[in-house]
């Protein structure tokens, strides 16, 4: 019976195309386990007052979007997320643009400025942030050693919400300008170079050829960039914890960070779930928007 | 061009012989190609074991050490601390001390330092804690869910009646057992105060402020927050809640805040305080951004008069200034009648996971490290009391201690007076008031929203 069955089986796997469909299923596993259970047992958390460690939780409804509707902290880190994402993303596209301008022709040294603009992309971001701490800070900080030279008189770079979410992004924007420079290297040496060549017969000056020619045919690394920056803003977390911890207050917080103060420093699981799902909505509005947009661009360049 | 049929027949043997050549050539391919298969599955197969005799050697290595030890106690005993030095330091010579005593036991002591909390509220929703961990200052208020009655055990009649009303459970189970314990108030500098014309400590806040005035005059620092580390703004309110809420028994809030009726407003009077030194001029200029390591010189080279943390941190003054002239004094008190706390309760302190499988080792453990001469070592290379009555510790301090044996002592306002969890908006609210984010109206509110959605999780 059992050999029957086994027989029945090896040739269903050996001939049969729809057997194919087993070869996914380490795949499927690895996505439940990883990635569906968490997200439904986050939803579930998410309508709990639980506080993180306690073997035992009780059901409150939906108080923990009301609460998150009406909490100023919330709407400060999904405000400073959108900074560091798309303000990255415009300090990022000049940054990156230039270098990629700068170091897209062959010149002996080449290779090795691009692995150097490239090398602070590959450090940690907690590392990044802490060794910036130490420029910034106001107790015998580089930047305010700097300005003493100017005879300007030290200040507290950090201790206005406003002025550190900015300093954070732009931080980020260096830190991270090389993996944009690439980006932009790629995109620059796939515009063919008989467009030039047609603009310079046509007596185009530089700056014509470059607004005419080279922006537009970047827009798909742009988009690219823009894509890789916002997911990077909405994962900030080690840079603001090691330069600022959130604060003052809670006015650095990028949702990341807000999520994990909330679970562990606050002990408000069900609240942090909260804002976890109200993320995960946020991000899968973003990708729907950016891949419907993209489509309709794919499909003006090639339809 | 007609082909005669001798062509032919040589075409067809010139074909035919093709043929056998291409026949014979892809059996030889293939069987290379079966001898190369042949090869990798050996090949792996043989990485496969090799694979398994690694592992098969740790595996051993490890029975034979337990088995080696036939008679007293074995095996692996985990600890978990959030401490660091000298405190650290001191714990690991009494694991290394009961690991020379008993041969078979190996003692893994870690401290997870600024990540201990956080992990081990991850480890106690997965219910997978080390057999002994420290619980802190919180073995009742959070961690008593998951840790073993010790009233059984051999020190618990050996400790102070102050130390006893924070290490027990409403239910009378003694929960946790401290090692150092927290004797405190304010850290001052004795020179700077008696420069700036005080010949005695303040007794209220009043006086206090009127010090700090003083002392600002002198060109010196007079409170130094290092409040990159909120932590720093939220010790200042924690220490000073008692005398503006509890210690004075015509206005003690001590009960509307166990039953959640206390009236938030009150809270001003401490939120206010912070604002007001704030707003005087008497914290660091970089108070909200600067980070704790430069408390240290702060105290050791005079530029900062007070200071709101415990012992510890003069012990860490005094490494890099031991002629620092810096002494710990009780806390100025709100009203004019009432008389300066100390802050006491349990500093460094371990308890046993009530599911741990080595319950046996871990109670040794423990009662080892309860021993006198143990105890003493640890309190005095931290230089911190102990929460033991029969144990006496000489600190450098000790003689000015003498003056303050007789004043009451209070814990720390977050472990006995607010529910577990707010210590972390008093953080953020005590952080967003210094650097002038929020008025203390809203901290107020913040403290109360907190507090009663904490409230709630207890029941």
């Amino acid at each position: 019976m059992v050999e029957a069955k086994l027989k029945r089986f090896s040739r269903f796997l050996y001939a049969d195309p729809r057997a194919l469909t087993l070869l996914t299923l380490p795949a499927v596993v690895l996505f439940s386990v990883f990635v569906v259970f968490p997200i439904i047992s986050g939803l579930n958390i998410s309508f709990t007052n639980w506080n993180g460690y306690s073997q035992s939780y009780s059901y409150v409804g939906i108080q923990n979007y009301k609460d998150l509707l009406f909490n100023d902290s919330v709407w400060t880190a999904f405000r400073n997320t959108l900074v560091y994402g798309l303000g990255s993303t415009a300090v990022q596209t000049v940054l990156g643009l230039g270098l990629a301008m700068l170091l897209v022709d062959k010149f002996f040294l080449r290779g090795v400025t691009r692995t150097i603009v490239y090398i602070p992309a590959m450090v940690a971001q907690l590392v990044i942030g802490y060794i910036w701490y130490f420029i910034v800070t106001y107790e015998r900080g580089a930047l305010n050693d700097i300005i003493n030279l100017f005879g300007v008189s030290p200040i507290d770079w950090m201790s206005k919400g406003n002025r550190a979410v900015l300093i954070i992004m732009l931080i980020n924007s260096i830190a991270y300008c090389g993996k944009t420079m690439i980006i932009f290297i790629a995109g620059l040496e796939s515009v063919p170079n008989m467009y030039h060549e047609a603009a310079s017969i046509d007596g185009a000056s530089g700056w014509q050829a470059f607004r005419h020619i080279t922006i537009p045919l970047l827009l798909p690394a742009f988009t690219t960039s823009l894509v890789l920056n916002i997911i990077g803003g909405l994962k900030m977390f080690g840079l603001v914890i090691a330069m600022t911890d959130g604060g003052p207050g809670y006015a650095t917080h990028s949702l990341s960070s807000l999520i994990n103060t909330m679970y562990f420093a606050n002990q408000r699981a069900g609240f942090s779930s909260a804002i976890g799902i109200f993320s995960f909505i946020f991000i899968m509005l973003v990708s729907i928007l950016l891949r419907r947009y993209l489509e309709y661009k794919d499909q003006q360049y090639n339809g | 061009m007609a082909l005669s049929k001798s062509d032919i027949v040589y075409i067809e043997k010139v074909l035919s012989e093709a043929k056998k050549t291409l026949y014979r050539s892809s059996v030889v391919n293939h069987k290379i190609l079966a001898k190369e298969i042949e090869m990798k599955k050996t090949i792996v197969l043989a990485a496969i074991l090799s694979l398994f005799m690694v592992f098969s050697v740790f595996a051993t290595g490890q029975k034979e050490a337990e088995a080696s030890s036939l008679d007293g106690l074995h095996g692996t005993l985990s600890v978990a601390t959030n401490c660091e030095d000298p405190t650290f330091s001191a714990v690991n010579e009494i694991a290394n001390r009961f690991m020379e005593e008993n041969p078979g036991v190996e003692v893994e002591y870690v401290s997870y330092t600024k990540d201990y909390e956080n992990l081990m509220k991850a480890k106690m929703a997965a219910n997978d804690l080390p057999d002994v961990f420290a619980t802190h200052g919180w073995g009742v208020k959070r961690y008593s869910e998951y840790l073993m009655p010790l009233n059984e055990l051999s020190f618990a009649k050996r400790f102070t009646e102050s130390i006893l009303n924070v290490i027990k459970t409403p239910a009378g189970n003694i929960v946790t057992m401290p090692v150092t314990a927290e004797l405190s108030g304010i850290i001052y500098n004795k020179d700077i105060l008696k420069k700036a014309g005080w010949d005695h400590v303040p007794r209220t806040w009043d006086e206090f402020l009127q010090s700090c005035e003083d002392v600002k005059a002198l060109g010196v620092v007079p409170i130094y927050i290092a409040g990159k580390d909120t932590r720093s703004q939220a010790n200042l309110m924690d220490v000073a809640a008692p005398t503006f809420l509890t210690t004075y028994k015509n206005d003690d809030q001590s009960q509307a805040l166990y039953d959640g009726t206390f009236d938030w407003d009150k809270w001003s009077r401490v939120a206010g305080f912070l604002k007001t030194l704030s707003d005087r001029g008497f914290l660091n200029v970089d108070a909200n951004t600067a980070d704790p390591i430069y408390r240290g010189e702060k105290l050791a080279y005079g530029e900062t008069m007070y200071v709101f943390q415990n012992q510890a941190q003069i012990a860490s003054a005094w490494d890099i200034n031991p002629d620092a002239n810096l002494s710990m004094m009780p806390v100025p008190v709100y009203h004019e009648e009432d008389t300066p706390i100390m802050i006491g309760g349990e500093r460094e302190s371990y308890g046993i996971w009530k599911d741990t499988k080595n319950k046996e080792l871990a109670v040794a453990f423990l009662e080892f490290m309860s021993r006198p001469e143990n105890i003493k070592y640890v309190c005095e290379a931290t230089s911190m009391p102990t929460g033991f009555s029969d144990v006496d510790v000489d600190l450098r301090l000790s003689s000015d201690f003498k003056q303050y044996e007789n004043l009451r002592t209070f814990p720390y306002f977050d472990r006995e007076w607010l529910p577990s969890g707010m210590w972390a908006t008093m953080r953020s609210t005590g952080g967003a008031l210094t650097a002038g984010e929020i008025t203390v109206k809203q901290a107020c509110d913040l403290m109360a929203e907190s507090y009663h959605s904490l409230l709630s999780q207890q029941q």
